[in-house]
């Protein structure tokens, strides 16, 4: 047993970190901070993960493994670094597991130069919980497939290249067994995009059309058919949520930094019992939810993921985010409402911004509720 | 016991409830928030004509003589329907603080508030945050017949479009130094700032206001000088009664909301209001609601009858914040990702219960209070 990474891996954090502490500083630090408005969500900057593409640290988990692009992904979370690259990350996988030795030789390495976005184009107006319920439809003419049907709640979709999209190719067996994925460019004759804005979520999500559009075969990832079986083991990895732990870190340490500095009738707000024993439990949260999701990582590098670990590393995760977002919105009081813009606001903002971005915590990669019913029923084994 | 309302108070929510569906769709509702005043003009004249603006006044003022039960009522449909105005600001706050405290002269104000011809907001809350006598530094200083005031109010309601401000101002030190002005908004060394904030809905738009050698007449001064308070925390505890009857009224319109979407939504060929994770959920909710119900109509009953009732309003204002707060974003996670999209009314109730939550005192705050009133 052993809970710490190896030397080899501390000293790639170390580097890791060293490099952000470095590159996100003076003038781009202060271009970022005015981007994000305090929200927890950096913008994009193409410049800047070209850089970490060409330091090799995009594609850490297909050249070394699973442990060293989750450490890269926590640093990512930690310092804020514009890069989006989760979305890449999970197909990546996808592609390096069920892929053909072509599209692995022409995908992978387009992903991790950042070529290639990603917007996920699975939840549909239909069904989101209940995905196997899907109802765009991907009919086989020739070497291509055509596409009609509608996506939604697409992180990314008026930004990314491409998207992940999965599609029925067969209506005559049970709703699992007639699912595919495809990798799908965005920029083909029938696809409309709606940008579809949700509360302080980035401004890039969006609605996905299809309307006959082409798609060749090339793109179909995995087996025909079989595409809920791949997506349900990409989920898993979906659910690891690692550069979340670093934000969390990161809002932490803040936190505790506000409430030293900040005095009120001369007493330092840090002496408050109630604000101690707040950010303690909170802290002892954000600790456990680091581990649950380290755990599901180092699952990952021995075989499959049980799937309540990420589940519970998700779940449990996303809630401390919403209590953490309240234990700050607690600690400023009046101020917290305030956005970052304002010359009065407190911690830049980001009260308020991690407030309102909260409650698509609980949403976003499959509901708390399906989390439950996945701990109970898959990890506890109890009926469904 | 009897915990039915009037016949002349079911007709009054009933008029309001469909003046309100039919005037204010959350499409208006939505544009007010992104516009420079936030409210409109022709929807306050219309308010003025139901004889909303005067609704507590004594009738020689132009008023119809309700009580607080009958506001809680009016303020229960806003919260319900988000109605965007300036009312909380001019009538609850500023209004009301005449009553309180204001002379014959000053009291001639409110027929002409209660035609609506003129805004007013309450500056009272600084940089410090808090609503108690030692966090107003705003100073007052005599001169020549006349008073000069000095510093900066943060978190004022609707003062972007005031006429005038009800302005604390500290006039000696210690804790019963505070004296009130009613302070010309467009007075030379104002100057006035809207906040960017979570919401800035109706009066949760706020602003910063800045006075610099403001010079008000003695005559302006509103009650006792030195004596401030005392007017002051009863127009508080009355704000925070109203404040509370709108968190109910938005938190039980979220509740209906959930309540038909997951008897409609379907997943896995069920709706989703059969899934027992949502009806225990809708259960809590339930509880939240109803507690807050009674807690606020207590309240604004004791406030209507005269019955001493601080520790019954912090009680209400503690429990109202948290279930509108935890109603508020049960109702977006019960709705899916659907009631995240900010075109979704659920999120418009998201962000009004942050900015409540802390407006007069928050829920630690409030058990402060209660625990002060219980002789702790
Ligand atoms: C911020 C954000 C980002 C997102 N990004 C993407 C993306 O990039 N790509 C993409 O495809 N999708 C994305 N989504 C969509 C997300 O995956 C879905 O919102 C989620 O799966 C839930 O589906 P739904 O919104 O349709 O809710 P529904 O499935 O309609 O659920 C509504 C309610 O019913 C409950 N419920 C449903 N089934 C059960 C059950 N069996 N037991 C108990 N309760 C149940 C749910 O928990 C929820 O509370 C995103 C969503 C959000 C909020």
């Amino acid at each position: 047993m052993r809970f710490r990474f190896t030397e080899e891996q501390q000293r790639l954090r170390q580097e890791i970190d060293d490099y952000f502490r470095q590159e996100i500083s003076g003038e781009f630090l202060e271009w970022l901070e005015r981007q994000r408005e305090g929200s927890i969500f950096s913008p994009e900057s193409p410049e800047f993960t070209q850089k970490l593409a060409e330091k090799g640290w995009l594609g850490l988990q297909y050249s070394r493994g699973f442990q060293e692009g989750s450490i890269f992904e926590e640093e990512v979370g930690y310092w804020r670094a514009p890069v989006a690259y989760h979305n890449e990350r999970i197909v990546g996988a996808i592609v390096q597991s069920v892929g053909s030795d072509e599209q692995k030789e022409y995908f992978l390495p387009r992903l991790a130069s950042g070529e290639i976005t990603i917007a996920l184009g699975y939840t549909e107006p239909g069904c989101g919980s209940d995905l196997a319920a899907l109802t765009t439809r991907a009919v086989p003419d020739g070497d291509e497939y055509v596409f009609n049907g509608q996506k939604t709640y697409s992180s990314r979709g008026t930004s990314a290249n491409h998207a992940i999209v999965a599609a029925r190719t067969n209506t005559e067996v049970p709703k699992h067994k007639g699912i595919s994925l495809f990798l799908a460019p965005l920029d083909i004759p029938g696809v409309t995009i709606r940008p579809l804005p949700m509360m302080g979520w980035g401004a890039d999500m969006a609605e996905l059309f299809f309307d006959d559009v082409r798609v060749p075969a090339f793109n179909l990832i995995g087996e025909r058919d079989r595409g809920w079986y791949h997506l349900a083991a990409s989920l898993d990895i979906q659910r690891v949520r690692i550069g979340e732990v670093g934000v969390h870190r990161r809002m932490m340490e803040e936190l505790v930094e506000f409430v030293k500095e900040t005095k009120i009738d001369g007493e330092s707000l840090s002496k408050d019992p109630f604000v101690r024993d707040m950010l303690a439990q909170r802290a002892i949260e954000v600790e456990v939810a680091r581990l649950f999701n380290y755990r599901s990582v180092w699952a990952a590098t021995k075989g499959p993921v049980p799937p309540h670990y990420t589940s519970m590393g998700t779940m449990y995760l996303r809630e401390t985010s919403q209590r953490l977002a309240q234990t700050a919105t607690e600690i400023l009081g009046l101020y917290a409402p305030l956005k970052g813009s304002s010359k009065w606001a407190r911690l830049k903002g980001s009260a308020e911004a991690s407030y309102r971005a909260a409650p698509g915590y609980t949403l976003a990669g499959g509901t708390s509720e399906i989390q439950r019913n996945v701990i109970a029923q898959r990890g506890l084994g109890l009926p469904r | 016991m009897d915990l039915d309302f009037s016949e002349e108070q079911v007709m009054f929510r009933t008029i309001a409830r469909d003046f309100m569906a039919k005037e204010c769709p959350t499409t208006l509702v939505r544009e007010l928030e992104e516009s420079e005043q936030g409210y409109s003009p022709e929807l306050w004249r219309k308010v003025a004509e139901l004889g909303w603006l005067g609704l507590t006044f004594p009738q020689e003022y132009g008023g119809s003589e309700g009580n607080w039960l009958d506001m809680a009522i009016l303020y229960d449909e806003m919260g319900r329907a988000i109605f965007p105005s300036p009312h909380f600001a001019t009538v609850v706050l500023g209004a009301h603080a005449i009553l309180e405290a204001g002379s014959q002269e000053q009291r001639e104000l409110l027929p002409r508030i209660a035609k609506g011809e003129l805004l007013l907001t309450l500056a009272l809350t600084e940089p410090g945050a808090r609503y108690e006598p030692a966090a107003i530094s705003t100073r007052a200083t005599p001169q020549g017949g006349d008073y000069i005031i000095e510093g900066t109010k943060l978190f004022v309601p609707n003062a972007n479009i005031a006429d005038y401000l009800v302005c604390a101002a500290r006039t000696r030190d210690g804790a019963d130094g505070m004296t009130l002005f009613l302070v010309d908004a467009h007075a030379p060394g104002i100057a006035c700032t809207p906040l960017k904030t979570i919401s800035e809905i109706g009066h949760d738009k706020q602003c910063e206001v800045i006075l610099q050698g403001v010079r008000v007449p003695q005559a302006d001064i509103l009650g006792e000088v030195h004596r401030g308070w005392a007017p002051l925390s009863k127009v508080m505890d009355q704000a925070t009664v109203a404040l509370c009857a709108e968190m109910v009224g938005g938190a039980q319109a979220v509740l209906e909301m959930s309540v038909e979407y997951s008897k409609e939504r379907v997943a896995f060929g069920r709706p989703i209001g059969s899934f027992q994770a949502l009806q225990h959920k809708m259960a809590n909710m339930l509880i939240e609601v109803d507690g807050a119900w009674l807690l606020t109509y207590q309240a604004a009953w004791m406030l209507s009858e005269g019955i001493p009732c601080a520790k019954e309003i912090a009680m209400a204002k503690a429990w109202t914040s948290e279930a509108y707060r935890r109603v508020t974003a049960d109702a977006i996670q019960i709705h899916g990702a659907y009631g995240f999209c900010i075109e979704v009314d659920t999120t418009l109730y998201y962000r009004r219960a942050k900015a409540a939550e802390f407006a007069f005192g928050d829920p630690r705050f409030q058990r402060r209070m209660v625990a002060q009133e219980m002789g702790l």
